[in-house]
């Protein structure tokens, strides 16, 4: 298989398989527990927390683990409102589903709240942020890179904006975290969110990040683990998988992007000139260098993602969680492209392992796919 | 290798009819279409996951198709809009026409499948080098009624596994292979959860609200509780006596009730013509409809056509024909038209 799709998700290195795997077999106190087989890896967790403190530029008090980006998203902005009873929220039309999804449930609670729109590349105006805060806003949430087109937000700006008026910065930064550098004091961000997974991490493995002073309560409520943030023992193969992979994330950060970043843009632009009626979506410079989102006209992303994977080519037409559904992603839509268009889009995310033969697969296969869909006209849409 | 793709809803039939492809060592995929959210007595989540786990058992891919957007455009509001308008739609025929054998099918083949498979009891049979639909083995099971709408052009890439088995062959094999199968029959009306369809085009219309019950000579001698409550054919008691429901009038809000012999029909209009063959290769001596699933096949003669609608006389009266049903043609074992009734006359 040619895995196109690490925005998806990402196989575990190896490196972090060996380094879980003593945490799965013989070392498996409870992290909580006084004998030293529990403090032994209460010492792994509490190094994974340091590492990754580290590399965000945060404190290791101030880094809650979890089950993944999805709950660091609910946490922060379901912990936010829960902890102030009410008040007016902001967020973008392309936030990833767990942030619109828990917005919109607050919405449900008597919150209020105000998606933003965004620009054909897919980028939110911070004036438009500015203005639409009011006083009774109590937490801002834009990503930090979208998932579908990997446009980058400018976050140090908006969050400059919420501080200037004491609103809560949220940043989901599942998608840039080990592929642009991230500093939360630089950047001032309040609350952010990460997921292992996206970096040749194990699965169900999240971190949230909670700046000192912020006030949120928790959503899961158990015993004392994670300063009672988070309740429930930890999952200590996963925090140290998580820890092993955001190290070797940033050690090799550099020279990957500049590997993949010519394997992306070969593919981009061979595949816009064998394919006619073919739109290049997202910022052209403000995007993250490891995917490329195409729409091709006249063809649904569903008929050519099926025919991709029979010839091996595993892609996707947009998000692995709206997978299934033919209604056309909220992100295109919300950048201003046709239903009929957006339909037809088309998600290659690159990663670790693709080579130059990869790249020249899907050049093959793709332009002969796009002609006969485009030739089968005779059953209804 | 042609590959194939096997439409399953989580029950017994399609069930089968994928392992009985697998079997055959053919390049199966099992597709799953979500069609219809929240309650429904059939096409929900939990059958989705039926149909994936039997397709972990057969080892074979499984893909889940969103339809529920075609679902609710052509299935549930024309069902609602027919019976507001008096009418007594087929949903299933509709849903066949639009959905499973119309949009789903076309996603199939735009996705690379060379043939789709169904758990219907249907065959294909051959007229002069052209597929058409033919009843199957078991006879009581036959479905191709539902599926006479159904474009002709897509009959060659159709294939119906089943068509050579019985309702209880079917039963005991998927029995004795284990298939976690949903256990029971799908329902019509899937996407009323209740059973009471009246419910659904109350929340959904308002419905008509009570009017009057009249006999044929036009003499009010009740009232109804909204004319869409009531199906062409119904029993309908007055004083101790036995009634029909003969006409549904939804612009006055009446319903007509006559004895049985006022709900006998012989001639019956139909619109939306769908044509397995052509117009002029139909051999009147050999003509049967149908215009109820499950009415025995009465020979009938064509008055008048056209490529839009047709209108036939019975050899014998029939019950109760309800505009909004399917009025099917067949010729022998094979089905020769399908379209909506629109009228019925003495």
């Amino acid at each position: 298989m040619i895995y196109l799709d690490h925005s998806a998700t990402t196989p575990v290195d190896p490196r972090v398989f060996e380094a879980m795997k003593p945490f799965l077999t013989e070392q498996f106190g409870n992290p909580s527990s006084v004998y030293r087989a529990g403090q032994d890896v209460r010492r792994a967790v509490e190094d994974a927390r340091e590492k990754i403190a580290g590399l965000l530029g945060a404190k290791p008090r101030e880094i809650i683990f979890t089950s993944g980006g999805t709950e660091s998203d609910n946490t922060s902005i379901k912990g936010v409102a829960l902890n102030r009873g009410k008040g007016h929220v902001i967020t973008s039309r392309i936030e990833h589903p767990a942030v619109l999804k828990a917005v919109g449930w607050l919405e449900k609670q008597d919150f209020e709240a105000t998606y933003l729109p965004v620009d054909s590349d897919g980028l939110v105006d911070p004036d438009k942020v500015r203005k639409s805060i009011r006083d009774d806003t109590i937490i801002i949430s834009i990503m930090h890179a979208n998932n579908e087109v990997g446009t980058i937000q400018p976050i140090e700006e908006i969050a400059a904006i919420a501080h200037e008026r004491g609103v809560v910065f949220h940043t989901d930064a599942v998608q840039t975290f080990g592929k642009l550098p991230i500093d939360v004091e630089k950047m001032g961000i309040d609350l952010l969110s990460l997921s292992a997974h996206k970096i040749y991490g194990p699965k169900g493995m999240g971190v949230l990040y909670i700046r000192k002073g912020t006030k949120l309560d928790p959503c899961v409520h158990g015993g004392h683990q994670e300063w009672s943030m988070r309740g429930g023992t930890e999952n200590v193969a996963g925090i140290v998988g998580l820890g092993k992979a955001a190290e070797i994330a940033m050690t090799e950060m550099a020279p990957d992007e500049k590997r993949i970043r010519g394997l992306r843009d070969r593919l981009e632009s061979e595949l816009a000139g064998k394919i006619t009626d073919m739109l290049l979506n997202g910022h052209r410079e403000k995007r993250l260098y490891s995917l490329t989102n195409i729409c091709v006209k006249f063809v649904e992303g569903e008929a050519m993602l099926l025919r991709l994977d029979y010839e091996g080519v595993a892609a996707s037409s947009g998000s692995a969680c709206t997978s299934g559904s033919l209604e056309p992603s909220h992100v295109l839509l919300a950048m201003g492209l046709p239903a009929e268009i957006a339909h037809g889009s088309l998600r290659f995310s690159l990663g670790k392992a693709n080579t130059e033969q990869d790249i020249d697969k899907v050049i093959e296969v793709l332009p002969p796919i796009v002609e006969k869909l485009r030739a089968m006209s005779a059953f209804p849409r | 290798m042609a590959r194939t793709a096997v439409l399953m809803s989580g029950g017994v039939d399609s069930s089968l009819a994928a392992w009985l492809l697998k079997d055959a060592g053919e390049d199966l995929t099992g597709i799953t279409a979500k069609m219809w959210e929240g309650g429904s007595r059939c096409c929900d989540l939990d059958d989705i996951y039926r149909a994936e786990r039997v397709c972990h058992r057969l080892g074979i891919p499984h893909v889940v198709l969103d339809l529920t957007s075609s679902f609710e455009r052509y299935v549930v509001k024309p069902f609602v809009e027919s019976y507001m308008c008096g009418q007594t739609p087929n949903p299933c025929a509709e849903c066949n026409r639009e959905v499973k054998m119309g949009r789903l099918v076309g996603r199939v083949l735009r996705a690379g499948f060379d043939r789709v498979a169904t758990g219907h009891y249907a065959s294909i049979g051959f007229r002069e080098g052209r597929p058409l639909l033919c009843e199957p083995r078991d006879r009581e099971k036959s479905q191709i009624y539902f599926l006479s709408l159904v474009r002709p052009e897509i009959l060659d890439s159709l294939e119906f596994p089943l068509k050579g088995l019985s309702k209880s062959e079917v039963s005991a094999r998927v029995k004795d292979l284990g298939l976690p199968v949903r256990q029971g029959e799908s329902q019509d009306l899937c996407f009323v959860a209740s059973g009471r369809y009246d419910e659904l085009l109350e929340a959904r219309s308002g419905g008509s609200g009570p009017g009057e019950v009249i006999d044929t000579g036009g003499h009010a001698v009740g009232t109804h509780r909204g004319h869409q409550v009531y199906t062409i054919g119904q029993r309908f008691g007055l004083k101790g006596k036995r009634y029909y429901v003969i006409e549904k009038r939804a612009e006055e809000n009446q319903i007509v009730i006559g004895e049985r012999h006022e709900a006998m029909m012989s001639t019956m209009g139909a619109s939306r013509l769908n044509l397995f063959v052509p117009l002029d290769s139909i051999d009147g001596s050999r003509l049967k409809i149908r215009y109820r699933y499950n009415s025995p096949a009465v020979d009938a003669s064509i008055l008048e056509a056209s490529p839009e609608c047709l209108r036939v006389s019975t050899a014998e009266p029939c019950f109760a024909p309800a505009p909004g049903q399917i009025l099917a043609g067949y010729e022998g074992n094979c089905l020769i038209f399908g379209g909506i009734i629109e009228t019925a006359a003495e």
